[in-house]
């Protein structure tokens, strides 16, 4: 186990991020940047994964909130919506395992950089035995901790807030490109979490060096912009971005918790964990970009296009799965 | 990932519960992430004398600086901070120690404790975790502060000739002279230092060497994390001269005829002539080199990071020995020169050894069924008068052990009376 953690995952990305900073000229908080998205880009199947499978979870939704009213007693609850989940090809577990495979990832990244910022002698020490033996990476340790005036070895404030900030606008995005709730213990959850999650990340960011507030706020940087291309919400204004509150779902999202509403169901296919296919014959009505296509809306995009061709070519080979689902 | 956790448990099950737990489970995993390396401190024990008695002046138990009597049931003469000689023990632990205005929360004591005042009136330690220095009187009764630098402080306090002067070097590249009889209390009162602070080009973890040259006086030569290493005057802190090495310097510097010794991340270690900063000559080791070197008759020694020691002629740097001795350990720990000749060496892992001086053939200590202490050894060994050695290790457990012996004994806290019996009787 130790062999896997340290010699396969913390000392190959120790060394890769001072090569990497040699490469940006000794600046090690540049080097904590790229780093991080270098690292979001490779585990980024996984992200798209979660993404999509979130997706189908929350297109369910509707249903699952029916189900939940119809059915009273427990065990039927339960059969019927595991029933729900077979039907559209749903896999409860999707959305965990892509997040279950990235935790050792995110854990060894914020391991590396405490290991390499190095802010005691004996932090030191231990690194010196996880630096491959060549003099390229051996010499130019210990790194330069000042980046643009802060010390990344040190606590640092501005950095904290900075952290609390995008925590927050990762909140609100998420907030914004879910479908309404109607449901108000689920919407006093949604803004606990838009309040909660970022005081409580501002505050680690306080307890450790800067240099891993870096990692935090520039993975969350990447994580908006990530959410932003892949939900592509239509309710992203100047208003949005100064309000303190949640503001109401998107368009698409009101359209797609319409569309479930209207018992037409939810997104269907082969396997919803592997990007919620949709049937041919419910395709212009339940998908949000694809609805929007049909409705002749502006957002329709080359992508959607695109992802509306592939559905279509699918839609041809898994006709009898698709009827069964509805 | 947070927001979409989020979402799978929240949308899913849509209970605030849900939301609890997973806070719940953030918490840990956030803090897992978030240990910090906290400073222990290596400090090397010195021997010292309190009230006529001989003590060990020693990094023990939860990084506190302590006076301890081997010989008292007792051991414990002073404990700093926290338990002052001639102090009764009290429920209230928040006391302030005698001397000082509010209660000390030091830890990490790197540098060995120097000695101020005519006749060794008071201990001098610095503190990483407050960047505090301060002086302690030697029977323990009270502490002052000499300086707070608010910020760490690695490299110990170099003491002047007239016992009076220190120079306190830091991590934010400063060096200050302090009168110790009329210190300043703030950085910010630099009128009040000996000479305004001296800058130099790194974070200084090594502890400076004083240096007597016929061409400059009196010179403070500082090691830096940037490579560079810097001759001050100690009578104004101008720089006499400077050099500039491959990498980052953290092993204090030893002087020795004429030349200082050092060694670096470069792999490398250098002997500079003190009078001019030129290099005199060079070596290259297999790692980085954190041990102080040892610069005694005509010879130096230090050991690097792969587990090697290595020994130099001291004005040719000629190699010593065929081939530098392998501990198979990695070594931070100064080697130390007994009385009757042999060099310890003491590697990370606790392991006690021991080579001829000479030609670097291992005298003691058997790689089958190694010595070793029961935790790491960072700091430098004490070879005390009656040939013995007392090792700190990063548990701030004292332990003794004599070459030859076949045995390494705890004798703080917990002395181990029947093992220490044994290794004397051994020696007869």
């Amino acid at each position: 186990m130790s062999f896997i953690w340290n010699d396969l995952l913390v000392n190959p990305m120790i060394n890769a991020l001072i090569t990497m900073s040699n490469a940006m000229l000794d600046n090690f908080g540049l080097a904590i940047i790229a780093f991080t998205i270098f690292i979001r880009l490779v585990t980024f199947p996984l992200t798209i994964k979660q993404l999509r499978t979130t997706r189908a979870m929350q297109e369910m939704q509707p249903q699952m909130q029916e189900i939940q009213k119809k059915y009273k007693d427990p065990k039927r609850r339960q059969q019927e919506m595991m029933k729900l989940y077979r039907d559209v090809g749903f896999n409860p577990l999707g959305c965990l395992l892509p997040f279950a495979v990235q935790i050792p990832i995110w854990i060894a990244l914020f391991h590396v950089i405490r290991y390499t910022v190095g802010t005691t002698p004996e932090a030191l020490l231990d690194l010196s035995r996880r630096l491959y033996d060549w003099g390229y990476i051996t010499e130019s340790v210990p790194l330069s901790s000042n980046f643009i005036g802060i010390d990344l070895a040190e606590r640092s404030i501005p950095l904290a807030i900075l952290v609390a900030a995008a925590t927050f606008y990762q909140q609100k995005l998420s907030t914004a490109t879910r479908p309404q709730v109607k449901d108000d213990r689920q919407a006093a959850t949604n803004k606990m979490m838009l309040y909660m999650m970022p005081l409580l990340f501002g505050w680690f960011t306080m307890t450790v060096p800067s240099g891993l507030g870096l990692y935090w706020f520039t993975t969350s940087v990447v994580a908006i912009l990530q959410a932003y291309l892949y939900y592509k919400p239509d309710n992203i204004t100047w208003r949005w971005l100064v309000s303190m509150e949640a503001l109401p779902p998107s368009a698409k999202a009101r359209q797609r918790a319409a569309a479930a509403g209207d018992g037409r169901g939810p997104a269907t296919g082969k396997s919803a964990g592997k990007g919620a296919e949709l049937p041919p014959q419910a395709t212009a009505s339940q998908d949000p970009v694809a609805a929007g296509a049909a409705d002749g809306s502006s957002s329709q995009s080359a992508a959607a296009r695109r992802r509306r061709r592939r559905r279509r070519r699918r839609g041809r080979g898994g006709g009898a799965r698709s009827e069964r689902g509805d | 990932m947070r927001r979409r956790l989020g979402h799978c448990l929240g949308d899913r099950l849509g209970d605030r519960r849900w939301l609890g737990i997973a806070l719940l489970a953030a918490i840990p995993l956030l803090a897992a992430c978030t240990i910090s390396n906290d400073p222990d401190g290596w400090a090397q024990p010195i021997a010292a004398e309190v009230e006529g008695r001989p003590v060990i002046i020693a990094r023990v138990e939860d990084k506190l600086i302590g006076a301890i009597d081997l010989d008292r049931a007792n051991a414990v003469v002073w404990m700093f901070p926290g338990a002052a000689a001639g102090r009764p023990e009290s429920d209230d632990d928040d006391r302030p120690f005698p001397g000082l205005d509010d209660q000390v929360d030091a830890q990490g004591f790197y540098g060995a404790p120097a000695t101020i005042g005519a006749n060794d009136d008071e201990f001098v330690v610095a503190d990483h975790n407050e960047g505090v220095v301060y002086a302690i009187r030697r029977d323990g009764s009270s502490a002052r502060v000499l300086l707070d630098t608010g910020v760490p402080v690695i490299a110990g306090v170099v003491v002047a000739d007239d016992a009076r002067t220190i120079f306190v070097a830091t991590t934010d590249e400063r060096v200050y002279a302090i009168d110790t009889e009329n210190p300043p209390l703030s950085v910010n009162d630099t009128e009040a230092f000996v000479w305004p602070p001296a800058e130099v080009e790194g974070r200084i973890w090594g502890t400076p060497a004083l240096a007597h040259t016929e061409t400059h006086g009196s010179l403070l030569i500082v090691p830096t994390m940037s490579g560079q290493v810097a001759a001050l005057r100690t009578g104004d802190g101008t720089p006499a001269w400077t050099f500039v090495s491959g990498a980052g310097i953290a092993s204090d510097v030893a002087i020795d005829g004429g030349l200082a010794f050092f060694g670096g991340f470069d792999r490398t270690f250098y002997a500079l002539d003190i009078e001019s900063g030129d290099l005199r000559w060079s070596a290259q080791g297999a790692h980085w080199f954190w041990t102080n070197a040892l610069a005694v008759n005509g010879a130096v020694y230090a050991g690097d990071l792969h587990g090697a020691v290595w020994a130099w002629d001291a004005q040719t740097g000629a190699a010593r020995w065929p081939e530098p001795f392998q501990a198979g350990e990695r070594i931070r720990a100064q080697p130390a020169l007994t009385a009757a000749g042999e060099l310890v060496i003491i590697t990370r892992e606790g392991t006690l050894l021991a080579v001829d001086p000479e030609t670097g053939a291992q005298i003691w200590g058997d790689p089958e069924t190694p010595l070793r202490t029961s935790n790491r050894v960072l700091a430098t060994p004490l070879v005390l008068d009656d040939g013995s050695l007392v090792i700190s290790d990063d548990q701030g457990v004292l332990w003794r052990s004599r070459v030859g012996a076949g045995r390494v004994c705890q004798v703080y806290p917990d002395r181990n009376l029947e093992c220490e019996r044994l290794l004397d009787a051994d020696r007869g």
